[in-house]
């Protein structure tokens, strides 16, 4: 009984340094031009520099790899895998990170194209018309960053459905104009037709 | 002599009827904390929280939200919402990556004719996205505003919350800080007056100190009367309430066993 004790605290001590994990670390990434572009952080402004990162798709499977810069940031082309896309941020000694890139994040996360998005865009195509063979992954990945604005776009809508933006006022302005012209229009004829010629 | 007993009894009741109510502007997400990037709803109001008893919110003069040293406005997307017939005001904000974001609001200067003042209220909170815990003890340079010193989210009911009341961004030495819980629903009932606005002054380095007692939403409200400037009101000068006011939330607290 002694000894069953004495072994459940000494398993008890091995465990705790593992289980307190007073620096947590947290992996955060976003989808923009065909990349992944994230950050290995902890709370309170501390970076999670030269880490693995790992890509794994829905099944598990490990995709892509790469090492988080001293700067706790990584960046990699985004593996053409059907969504959701899971990062893990390996810190060793039980320090382990996920975030889930859902489908809605292959676009919707990222922010505004700050440079022009044009050349990362047409360069896979341009490649594709060169190399003029096994067409098919880079005419995919290809669609797959042309559809990426859309599809936020689409996710933005989805958001915004239940708001009235400037534009549905503007557009509403345009019927009552439309609308008010073709009244008149019509009363005008009317007029015309009543006058005597 | 009737009469005056009338008048007596007549003021009197006058006198009990005025509740204690404190005015409280409040800023209020629906989570001061996000597991990931998303939109938040957010609620703007000026209300006496404990007693549920609402108050007209003119389109505040600034809305905002400060992150990683910006301010962005959100005065623009500002939607007006009537609650129990007063006028309140929501919005909602796309979270887009890790960090603290404190939505600030400025209200337009509030005429208080039973305390014969103006009052205005710049009210914050402070909401985590991603665990980024970084960005919650900045002032937002508010002219009236208390800076946490206990990290504002992550809190449990009975912890302690201590802040500093900055005033024109300076320490406010004897600030009075009136705390009140945000009743939702009118659930629960004070024992007494006094139960209602609880109250706490900063010591000589403008910090004050307090017990949450229960979970919820509670604001913390340092009042200052403007120094240096007054308001008009009818032609004459009236003076100015300042009131720095944050909302935090606190997590009941966990317990490994059953029944407390």
């Amino acid at each position: 009984m002694r000894l069953t004790i004495s072994a459940v605290l000494f398993a008890l001590i091995l465990v705790l340094p593992g289980a307190a994990q007073a620096h947590r670390i947290s992996v955060y990434a976003y989808v923009e031009d065909g990349q992944i572009k994230g950050e290995g952080y902890m709370p309170g402004g501390g970076k999670v520099s030269n880490q693995q990162v790992q890509v794994l798709d829905a099944g598990g499977k490990v995709l892509a790899e790469v090492k988080t810069s001293p700067e706790g940031a990584f960046s990699l082309p985004l593996p053409q895998a059907k969504p959701p896309l899971t990062l893990v941020l390996n810190a060793g000694a039980g320090h382990r990170a996920t975030f889930e890139l859902k489908a809605a994040d292959l676009g919707v996360a990222a922010p505004a194209p700050k440079a022009s998005p044009a050349p990362a865009a047409a360069e896979p195509v341009a490649q594709a018309v060169a190399i003029n063979q096994d067409l098919a992954p880079q005419i995919k990945k290809a669609v797959a960053q042309a559809v990426a604005p859309l599809r936020a776009q689409l996710a933005e809508m989805a958001l915004r459905s239940n708001e009235v933006s400037l534009r549905d006022i503007i557009g509403g302005l345009g019927w009552i104009v439309g609308l008010l012209g073709l009244a008149a229009y019509f009363k005008a004829r009317k007029m015309a037709g009543g006058a005597p010629r | 002599m009737f009469g005056r007993i009338v008048m007596a009894v007549l003021s009197l009741c006058l006198l009990l009827a005025t509740p204690a109510l404190a005015h409280f502007g409040m800023v209020i997400p629906e989570s001061n904390l996000m597991a990931r990037p998303g939109v938040i709803n957010l609620d703007f109001r000026f209300w006496h929280p404990m007693e549920g008893q609402g108050m007209n919110l003119v389109k505040p003069a600034e809305a905002g939200v400060w992150a990683k040293g910006k301010k962005i406005s959100l005065l623009p997307a500002l939607k007006e919402k009537k609650v129990d017939g007063f006028t309140t005001w929501q919005t909602r904000y796309r979270v887009k990556s890790p960090g603290d974001y404190i939505f600030y609001m400025t209200p337009q200067p509030y005429w208080e004719p039973s305390e014969d003042c103006f009052i205005i209220h710049y009210t914050k909170t402070v909401v985590d996205a991603l665990e980024a815990e970084e960005g919650w003890d900045t002032p937002v340079g508010l002219p009236m505003e208390i800076v946490p010193l206990t990290k504002p989210f992550g809190i449990y009911a009975g912890n302690n919350f201590s802040g500093v009341v900055l005033y024109k961004g300076k320490p406010l030495a004897g600030s009075e800080v009136e705390v009140e819980f945000y009743n939702v629903g009118g659930k629960l009932k004070a024992p007494a007056g006094a139960y209602v606005t609880q109250l706490v002054k900063t010591d000589a380095n403008g910090v004050f100190n307090w017990s949450i007692p229960w979970p919820g939403w509670w604001g913390f409200a340092a009042l200052h009367t403007a120094d240096d400037y007054k308001i008009k009101h009818q032609g004459k000068d009236k003076d100015v309430e300042l009131g720095g006011v944050i909302w935090i939330y606190a997590h009941p607290g966990l317990s490994s066993e059953k029944g407390d």
